[in-house]
């Protein structure tokens, strides 16, 4: 299966698929081979978490900051 | 008269031959001139301090020297009696004082009790009053006691108060206007709108105010108005002038148009002291033309500081409510924020455990430990002894490459 693009992908998204690629790694049965590319999706998607977090506390500063600015 | 003409002993009588004789009794024979004459003389011997004399004027006519000339008529029940009556310029000017002071103007229909000296006019041989006096209180009573008259008729009909029932516009913009257009009282009036610059939207009847025309002309501007749609309010206006100029005020006909009409009356009829039956039966009656346009400004303007003073009160009740808001909204923003950055905290941290979890999965981290993979010559993970046999080719990776090495004795 092809992994879909983190552009655009949310944060919700992102960490639902991160927990699937977890429960695999720390399963029994996990595939050596496939070890690596399930690690570097894990960080490419806990990446792609990280910056969701980071744009949402700046967005929230901003609106808290001005409540009449809508956060736009 | 005979008594007078019995004194004409001395009067000439012209003897002629003729062959009959005329039994005049001795009696004298006049000229016209004559007799004329001794009329005028016995009248004025007879009504030494001249007479009074009451009556209704009527075919009032002015001549371009200043003398007047009037008929005084009794009518009763259709008898009638006439009086023709010279008013002359130097007796005018004597008298102008009184009229005035008393505000009073010679017009048709005015009931007048005067004084003057009888006299037999002899070009026309018609006998007249030279008029020397009169008396107002008279007039000023007469005139009074139409207007009860009038007054008593409406009361009894219920429509004195009429007019005042009616309900007044709390905005009255479009207003129709009774009135000599050009006039000062008129100018008076457009001039005292036109300052407040409030829009009014006139509808003008164009009257006399005064004069045979005054009372049907009047009455019909009303009438037509009243029955125009949209109209506020009505005003009737007309400028100073003699108390019996107001004669078309009290009467009767424009009385009862100002009481039928379906919206508020107003009057300006320019009497300070003076009010007719118009004034007593309109919703508001004012002294001045001008008076009567500050009425309907004053009006306006109240409504509008009204509006005003209203619009304060929701703009500072409304402040109120939006303060109150602004400092819940504060409230609101703070635990919004703080759940939100909490909220933000508890996902960092999460991401930080699975990324330790990860990196403890990482094969890299695994063979820089020390640990390493082999996999035989095919490319299959060696997980048993039993997979590699003497002889096989194995490939080992560890943390920094490859090690290629062979089977001996698995």
């Amino acid at each position: 299966m092809t992994d879909r693009p983190l552009e655009g992908l949310g944060y919700a998204e992102a960490l639902s698929e991160l927990e699937a690629i977890l429960r695999e790694l720390e399963g029994s049965a996990v595939d050596v081979d496939r070890l690596t590319e399930h690690v570097t999706r894990a960080r490419a998607l806990i990446q792609r978490c990280r910056e969701r977090v980071g744009e949402a506390r700046l967005q929230i500063q901003h609106v808290v900051a001005d409540p009449s600015d809508g956060g736009a | 008269m005979v008594g007078a003409c019995a004194r004409l002993g001395d009067v000439s009588q012209p003897s002629l031959d003729l062959d009959f004789e005329t039994d005049d009794g001795g009696l004298p024979t006049f000229t016209v001139g004559e007799l004329v004459g001794e009329i005028n003389g016995a009248l004025r011997r007879s009504f030494a301090d001249g007479v009074w004399v009451r009556g209704e004027i009527q075919g009032w006519r002015e001549t371009s020297a200043g003398h007047a000339y009037f008929n005084l008529v009794e009518d009763n029940d259709g008898t009638k009696a006439t009086l023709p009556v010279s008013w002359f310029t130097n007796s005018r000017a004597r008298l102008r004082p009184v009229l005035q002071k008393h505000r009073l103007r010679l017009v048709d229909g005015l009931k007048v009790r005067i004084h003057g000296y009888l006299d037999v006019y002899a070009p026309s041989g018609r006998l007249g009053l030279k008029m020397s006096g009169i008396d107002p209180r008279y007039t000023l009573g007469e005139l009074a006691l139409e207007r009860d008259d009038v007054v008593r008729r409406l009361v009894a009909a219920g429509l004195f108060d009429s007019n005042r029932a009616k309900a007044f516009a709390v905005v009255p913009l479009c207003i129709g206007v009774v009135s000599s257009v050009g006039s000062a009282a008129w100018h008076d009036f457009t001039h005292e709108l036109e300052l407040s610059g409030i829009g009014f939207d006139l509808r003008v009847v164009d009257v006399r105010v005064q004069g045979e025309w005054a009372v049907p002309m009047v009455t019909s501007a009303i009438r037509r108005l009243g029955g125009i749609s949209g109209i506020d309010a009505i005003v009737v206006i007309r400028g100073g002038g003699a108390r019996s100029d107001l004669a078309a005020f009290d009467a009767e006909e424009v009385a009862r148009a100002i009481a039928a009409s379906p919206v508020p009356v107003l009057t300006g009829l320019g009497h300070e002291i003076d009010r007719s039956v118009a004034d007593d039966v309109a919703h508001l009656s004012l002294k001045t033309p001008t008076a009567c346009a500050g009425a309907l400004v004053d009006r306006v303007r109240l409504f509008a500081e009204r509006s005003e003073r209203a619009w304060a009160g929701v703009a500072r009740r409304t402040q109120i409510v939006v303060d109150g808001a602004d400092v819940a909204m504060d409230r609101a923003s703070e635990r919004v924020g703080g759940a939100a950055r909490r909220h933000l905290d508890t996902a960092a941290a999460r991401l930080d455990g699975i990324e330790g979890r990860v990196r403890v999965l990482d094969p890299v981290f695994t063979l820089a430990r020390g640990w390493s993979i082999t996999r035989t010559s095919s490319g299959s993970v060696v997980r048993t002894v039993a997979d590699a046999q003497a002889g096989d080719l194995l490939v080992t990776t560890i943390a920094d490459g490859i090690i290629n090495s062979r089977v001996e004795d698995p």
